[in-house]
């Protein structure tokens, strides 16, 4: 062996890896060569110098920022596996159901992927609607809706109509307050006949109609105390009789005037309008033209 | 019945044992509690080897801050990858294999930047590192002799090529067997032998070119 052979087990020798036969002979070797001898004395120096650098250590700052990174790392590790273990749940949930309620989870994933769809093509075509309606006008904020009614105004209350059937159990009185009538005679209804029959004043007629039966067959509940104008047609003209209330004394009581009301005129009256009342006024389509009326039907 | 006991029994001594004896505990027992989520065994971890990996990363790097950021990086991935970890070998092992490794790509690094700079310096760590070369000399005639040695030791190893500064590192600083740095740089304890040899030789010659004289 020459000396970089020798020189290739240096090394271990120093570290004193060499078996005894090879140590004894590199320093056989080291005895007679000043040069390997040298190299040798100047690589354990080296060795030594290296081993004697003194352990550095970190900025004193250094303990808390590592401190700090873990701590975060550990934080960060948790609030993962946290969420793992919900979104592993579900999943195991929704393999649960799918293996019981098969047949509804599909449902259930069509209905919801429909509505995504849905709701997603509405957001797509959405702005471009809008932008359309909003294009004539310069405002750059769209007007609020107005509000529409719920319910339609009610309608006004309207004369009685011929035309209509009367109503089976109305019961036709007199206002017990004329004064307190509002509603103010029309011109038209002042030109009426039986306006001009009347005994107390000039003033039109008002009768207070209260219906028996409020709800049935679509009559409309009148309340009492209500005026409402009755069309004088419905009574007989020559029957000369007044049916206001408050007239004179000597008018018949309001049975009697439920009773003398029908006259082959009212009748007539009704047969040209076309009523349907046949069961209201047998009566009066089968007695004869001198049968009163028993019973006023009057719908509205 | 019997066996309930028997468990609570061995889990009331393995709590006790863990508390009195942590830091007596080998780095494998410790780890595996760390496997079992015990942060506070891998504290007693992180401190057992945060020095001497600073010292080692820093010895390889030359720069303080560098070798913090890779301490910390080296702890991050023990944790993040504690599971990983076979039982079959030493935990420093493991350890110092995951921090040369990391060294070792910041050297690359930094050859390859200092590569395309061209205001490069070479000496650029070594010069700015210097004075973080602690004083542990006994009187004031030492202390200039032993900066000016290791400063020179020190830029020695730098001027080393890195896989022989690897292994003089762990062979002569942490003083590793070569079976360990075998393991840690994965490759033959022959050549891990010859690599210790031709460092030692390079710096011997080093040494001799700057007429150090280490006493």
């Amino acid at each position: 062996m020459n000396c970089s052979g020798y020189e290739r087990q240096m090394s271990d020798y120093l570290d004193g890896q060499l078996s005894k036969a090879t140590e004894d002979e590199l320093r056989f070797h080291l005895n007679g060569c000043p040069r390997c001898r040298l190299r040798i004395q100047e690589m354990e120096s080296a060795m030594r110098a290296v081993k004697s650098l003194p352990a550095v250590s970190p900025r004193p700052m250094f303990e808390q920022q590592l401190g700090n990174l873990l701590s975060r790392e550990v934080a960060r590790e948790l609030y993962a596996s946290s969420w793992l273990r919900r979104v592993s749940a579900a999943v195991s949930e929704l393999g649960e159901l799918s293996r019981q309620r098969p047949v509804q989870l599909v449902f259930a994933t069509s209905l919801i992927l429909t509505i995504t769809v849905i709701g997603g093509f509405a957001e797509v075509t959405g702005p471009t609607e809008r932008s359309d309606s909003s294009a004539g006008t310069a405002m750059a904020f769209s007007l609020p809706t107005p509000i529409e009614p719920e319910l339609a105004p009610p309608d006004p209350i309207s004369p009685f109509p011929l035309d209509r059937e009367l109503a089976p159990h109305m019961a036709i009185e007199p206002a017990m307050n004329t004064e307190q009538a509002t509603i103010p005679p029309t011109p038209a209804a002042t030109s009426l006949p039986y306006t001009t029959n009347r005994n107390t004043g000039n003033r039109p007629g008002i009768l207070t109609v209260r219906t028996m039966e409020p709800m049935t067959h679509g009559i409309r509940f009148v309340p009492v105390g209500t005026g409402m104008r009755l069309d004088p047609s419905l009574f007989d003209e020559a029957f000369g009789r007044d049916l206001v209330a408050g007239g004179d004394p000597d008018r018949p009581a309001p049975e009697d005037l439920l009773q003398t009301v029908g006259t082959a005129e009212l009748r007539d009256s009704q047969r040209a309008v076309g009523t349907t009342g046949a069961t209201g006024t047998p009566d009066a389509s089968s007695s004869g033209p001198t049968a009163p009326l028993k019973r006023v039907r009057i719908s509205f | 019945m019997a066996d309930n006991t028997s468990i609570n029994a061995v889990q009331v001594t393995d709590v006790e044992s863990g508390v009195l004896d942590e830091l007596t505990l080998s780095d494998e027992v410790l780890f595996v509690r760390v496997q079992r989520e015990d942060i506070r065994a891998f504290e007693v971890i992180v401190g057992r080897y945060r020095t001497r990996l600073y010292n080692c990363i820093y010895r390889m790097v030359h720069n303080t801050e560098c070798a913090e950021d890779l301490v910390q990086e080296t702890f991050l991935r023990v944790y993040r990858n504690r599971h990983n970890y076979k039982a079959i070998s030493n935990l420093s092992t493991w350890i110092y294999t995951i921090a040369l490794n990391l060294a070792r790509s910041e050297l690359r690094k930094r050859k390859r930047r200092q590569f395309f700079s061209l205001n490069a310096s070479p000496h650029e760590n070594s010069t700015r590192e210097s004075i973080d070369l602690p004083d542990t000399s006994a009187g004031p005639g030492d202390h200039l002799e032993q900066n000016e040695l290791g400063r020179a030791i020190q830029y020695a190893i730098d001027q080393l090529p890195e896989k022989y500064k690897s292994v003089i590192v762990l062979r002569d600083i942490e003083e590793l067997s070569y079976e360990e740095i075998g393991e840690i740089l994965r490759c033959p304890t022959g050549t891990v032998k010859s690599r210790v040899n031709r460092g030692r030789l390079r710096l011997q010659e080093m040494l001799r070119q700057w007429q150090v004289e280490i006493l």
